[in-house]
C-alpha cells in the first residue's frame, strides 16, 4: 500500500501534499491504474494528521480525475497521467543531476538555480506560443 | 459508586479494624481481671453503705489507685475522632482537589450529589461503627470506675456513645476543611486546631451548664455529704443574704482567719469564723441520674455540628469550580 | 464531514469573584471536526472548556450539547462526554484495571473490551498502578478512559503540554485513530501550534477572555495575507491585524481574501497558521 508523509513547516497545505504525492508517485510509477489507495483512517493515523484533511485531499483527487471513490471498497488510482517512461527518466534525470552538480561548483545558491529553471521554462513556454 | 469508595478508603478502614483489634485484647484482658476483682472484693456493698465492713474506705482508695490511673489514660480514645477527622475526612476532598483527580471524578456519569452523598455515607458509617465499638468495649471497661465516680465529669462521658457523634462531627469538620482548603495537609492541621478547641471549649464551658447545675447550702461543707457520683460544678460561701462571695473575699477571709498559719488548727477556726459572719457553704452539682440527658444534650450538639459541616461541605462541593 | 453543530455556546460569560474570565462569547463548534482551542495562558480556555461540558454552570448566557441545553453537572450530560483533564489525573494507586473498572462502575456506557484491546496495543499493563506510568502512558490512559465512554464529544485540555515528542506522537496517533473510527467531534485546547496545523481542522482563539478568531482553519489562512511594502506608520487599512515596521518597510497582517486587489506598491503573500496565530495573540484590545 502507498505511503504517505507530511511535512509541518513545508508551507504547503497538508492536504496538497498528499495530492502531489500521489501524482509524483504516478509520475514516477511507484503508483499504477488500478491501485488502491490507504483508507482515510489509516492515512489520518499513519501519519497523524486531521482525517479530514486526508478525505479533502483524496476528493481533489477525485476531482483531477487521478482517483475514483468505489462505494464500499475504497479508493482507487486511475492513470491518467502520463508516465514518464522508465528509459526516458532515467536519461533525463541522470542528466538533470549532472546539471545541478554543475550549478553547484559553480556556486549556485538553490535560490539562483531555482530562478535560472523558472527563467528557461518561462522562455520555453513563451517561445512554443509565439 | 459503591466499589469506588470502598476502594478508595479499604486501606483507611483495614487500618481502623487493625488498630481496633490490636486494643481489643489487652483491654478485654485487663477488663476482666479488673470485673473479677471489683466483684470478689465486694466493693459494690461498700458503695451502698460505706460501713458495711470494716477497711471500705481503704479498700476503695486502693481500688481506685490501681485502676482510675488506667482509666484516665484511656482518654487517649478522645483522638479516635481527631484521627478519623485528619486522615479519613480531610484528605476525602482536600486530595481530589490537591491531585486534580476531581476533574476525573465529577465528569464521570455520576452527579457530585450523589458522588458525596455515597463517600459520605460509606465512610461517615464505618467511622460510626468503628467509633461505637470503642465506645462499647471502654465503657463495659469503665463500669466499676464509673459506679464510684461521677460519670459526667470523668473519661466516662468521653468513650459514651457520644464518641460516635464525636467522631461524625470530626469527619464532618475533616471534610469541610478539606474542600475550604484544597490541601490535604494544611486541611488535616486545621481539622486538629478547631476539633481539639471545640472539644475542649464545649467539656469545661459548656457542659457544667447543659442543665442548671443543683444548688445547696450548708453550715458544713457539703461534698462530703453527696454522693461520690454527683458531680460537683462549683463551691463557695453565701452569705444570708444570698450573696455569693467572690474568691478575693474568700481569699481575705482565709488570711484574717489564719494569718497565713493555716496548719495549726486546722479547719475548726474557719467553721467558727464563718458561724460568728453568717456565711455558709454553697455546692452546685449534678446527680448521678442526669447523666443520659446530659449525654444527649452533647450529642445532639455534635450531631447539629456535624450536620451543618457536612451540608456546608456540600454546598462548597457543588459550586466548586475550578 | 458534517455540517451540523456539537456545541453551540450563546452569549456566555464566566465570572470568578469579580474578574470575568470569560465574557461575551458567541461559538459554533461544528460537529466530526477536531477543533484547536488556541489563547496565551489565562485567556480563559480552561474555562472554555468546563463550560462546554458542563463541569459548571455559566454565570450568563447559555450552552447547548448535540441541540439540547446543557444542564452542569447532570449524569446524562457528563456520560456523553469525555474530558481529559489537564495533566491527565488519575488515581495513583489504583491499577490500569480499577480506573476501567472506576468509569465503568460510573458511567451507562463503557466499552470495556475496546479500552482493553487499546491498552494492550499500546504495551500498558493493566495490573500496574498508575502511579508507576510513565507521563506519556499515563496520559493513553486517561484519553482511553475518555473514549471508552463512547462519547459524542472529546475534550482535552492541554493534552500532550507534558510529554515528551515522542509520546506527543503517539498521543496523538491513538487520538487520531479512534476519531477516524467515529463521528466525535474533539475539542482541544494546546500551545503547540505546528500540531494543531497537523490534527485540527478547525481553530477558537481566545485573548482576555474574548472569541477573536473562530473558522475552519483553511478558510482563516485563505482570508488572511501579508501586505510588504514601503513603511506606513498610520495604516487606516481594512481588516488588519497587526503591523511590523523596519526602517522603510512594512509588514501589514490584514484580513481580506487573496482575490482583494493590492496597491502596486505592495506585495502580497499567504500567511501561515502559526503566523497568523501569533498575530491575533499579540494584537491590542
Amino acid at each position: 500500500m502507498f505511503a504517505f508523509r507530511v511535512l509541518d513547516r513545508s508551507g504547503v497545505p497538508a492536504y496538497l501534499q498528499l495530492v502531489d504525492q500521489v501524482r509524483r508517485g504516478l509520475l514516477l510509477g511507484h503508483l499504477q491504474e488500478g491501485d488502491q489507495l490507504p483508507t482515510v483512517r489509516a492515512v489520518a493515523s499513519a501519519v497523524v494528521i486531521n482525517p479530514n484533511t486526508v478525505a479533502k485531499a483524496y476528493r481533489e483527487l477525485e476531482h483531477a480525475g487521478l482517483a475514483v471513490a468505489r462505494a464500499g471498497q475504497g479508493t482507487f488510482v486511475t492513470g491518467n497521467i502520463e508516465q514518464v517512461p522508465a528509459a526516458t527518466y532515467a536519461r533525463l534525470s541522470g542528466r538533470l543531476r549532472q546539471w545541478f552538480a554543475d550549478a553547484r561548483e559553480a556556486g549556485l545558491a538553490p535560490e539562483q538555480v531555482r530562478a535560472m529553471v523558472d527563467a528557461v521554462m518561462d522562455d520555453e513556454r513563451r517561445r512554443e506560443t509565439a | 459508586m459503591l466499589w469506588v469508595t470502598w476502594r478508595q478508603h479499604r486501606a483507611a478502614l483495614l487500618t481502623g479494624l487493625f488498630l481496633l483489634a490490636a486494643v481489643t485484647v489487652p483491654t478485654l484482658v485487663s477488663g476482666f481481671a479488673m470485673h473479677e476483682e471489683y466483684r470478689a472484693a465486694g466493693i459494690a456493698a461498700c458503695l451502698t453503705d460505706p460501713e458495711a465492713r470494716a477497711g471500705c474506705a481503704q479498700l476503695l482508695d486502693q481500688f481506685t489507685a490501681h485502676y482510675g490511673q488506667w482509666g484516665n489514660r484511656m482518654i487517649w480514645v478522645t483522638f479516635l475522632p481527631a484521627l478519623i477527622g485528619a486522615f479519613v475526612g480531610a484528605p476525602l476532598l482536600a486530595r481530589e482537589f490537591e491531585n486534580g483527580t476531581w476533574r476525573f471524578a465529577f465528569t464521570q456519569g455520576v452527579s457530585r450529589t450523589r458522588w458525596l452523598l455515597t463517600q459520605l455515607t460509606v465512610v461517615g458509617a464505618a467511622a460510626a461503627v468503628l467509633a461505637l465499638a470503642c465506645s462499647v468495649l471502654f465503657t463495659w471497661w469503665r463500669g466499676p470506675l464509673d459506679a464510684m465516680s461521677s460519670p459526667m465529669r470523668t473519661a466516662a462521658f468521653t468513650v459514651s456513645p457520644g464518641l460516635v457523634a464525636l467522631t461524625l462531627f470530626a469527619l464532618a469538620l475533616g471534610l469541610f476543611a478539606g474542600v475550604l482548603l484544597r490541601r490535604t495537609v494544611i486541611a488535616m492541621g486545621l481539622t486538629l486546631a478547631v476539633y481539639l478547641t471545640v472539644r475542649i471549649t464545649l467539656e469545661e464551658t459548656l457542659r457544667p451548664h447543659y442543665l442548671s447545675p443543683l444548688v445547696r447550702t450548708d453550715a458544713q461543707k457539703a461534698a462530703d455529704a453527696l454522693p461520690p457520683t454527683a458531680w460537683v460544678v462549683d463551691e463557695g460561701l453565701i452569705t444570708t443574704a444570698g450573696n455569693r462571695l467572690s474568691d478575693g473575699d474568700e481569699r481575705k477571709i482565709l488570711q484574717q482567719v489564719y494569718d497565713g498559719d493555716t496548719v495549726r488548727e486546722g479547719g475548726a477556726a474557719l467553721e467558727r469564723y464563718l458561724a460568728e459572719h453568717g456565711l455558709r457553704h454553697y455546692t452546685e452539682y449534678h446527680p448521678a441520674d442526669r447523666y443520659p440527658i446530659m449525654l444527649i444534650i452533647e450529642i445532639g450538639l455534635y450531631l447539629g455540628l456535624a450536620f451543618a459541616l457536612f451540608a456546608a461541605a456540600a454546598y462548597l462541593v457543588r459550586r466548586r469550580t475550578s | 464531514m458534517s455540517s451540523d453543530v456539537a456545541v453551540q455556546i450563546d452569549r456566555v460569560g464566566k465570572r470568578y469573584g469579580r474578574h470575568w474570565a470569560l465574557r461575551d462569547c458567541t461559538l459554533s463548534l461544528p460537529a466530526g471536526r477536531i477543533i484547536a482551542l488556541v489563547g496565551a495562558n489565562g485567556a480563559g480556555k480552561t474555562t472554555l472548556l468546563h463550560l462546554a461540558i458542563g463541569l459548571m454552570p455559566p454565570t450568563e448566557g447559555s450552552v447547548s450539547l448535540l441541540g439540547t441545553p446543557l444542564k452542569p453537572g447532570r449524569p446524562q450530560t457528563l456520560s456523553q462526554v469525555g474530558f481529559v483533564a489537564q495533566d491527565h489525573p488519575l488515581y495513583r494507586g489504583f491499577t490500569v484495571a480499577e480506573m476501567l473498572r472506576y468509569c465503568r462502575k460510573t458511567n451507562t456506557r463503557f466499552d470495556q473490551a475496546g479500552a482493553e484491546g487499546r491498552l494492550r496495543d499500546l504495551g500498558i499493563p493493566l495490573n500496574r498502578r498508575t502511579g508507576r506510568l510513565s507521563g506519556g502512558q499515563q496520559a493513553q490512559v486517561a484519553l482511553t478512559l475518555a473514549l471508552a465512554k463512547q462519547p459524542r464529544l472529546l475534550v482535552l485540555d492541554e493534552p500532550v503540554a507534558s510529554l515528551d515528542p515522542l509520546a506527543r506522537r503517539e498521543f496523538m496517533k491513538t487520538l487520531i485513530a479512534a476519531v477516524a473510527e467515529t463521528d466525535v467531534t474533539v475539542l482541544l485546547s494546546s500551545h503547540v501550534v505546528t500540531e494543531l496545523e497537523r490534527i485540527c481542522d478547525h481553530m477558537v482563539l481566545l485573548r482576555g477572555g474574548r472569541v477573536r478568531l473562530a473558522g475552519d482553519i483553511d478558510d482563516l489562512l485563505a482570508g488572511h495575507r501579508v501586505l510588504t511594502g514601503p513603511r506606513v506608520d498610520d495604516a487606516a487599512l481594512d481588516g488588519l491585524v497587526t503591523a511590523t515596521h523596519g526602517e522603510r518597510n512594512s509588514h501589514l497582517l490584514v484580513r481580506q481574501p487573496a482575490t482583494a486587489p493590492t496597491h502596486p506598491r505592495w506585495e502580497a503573500h499567504p500567511v501561515n497558521l502559526e503566523e497568523l496565530v501569533l498575530a491575533y495573540l499579540e494584537g491590542q484590545d
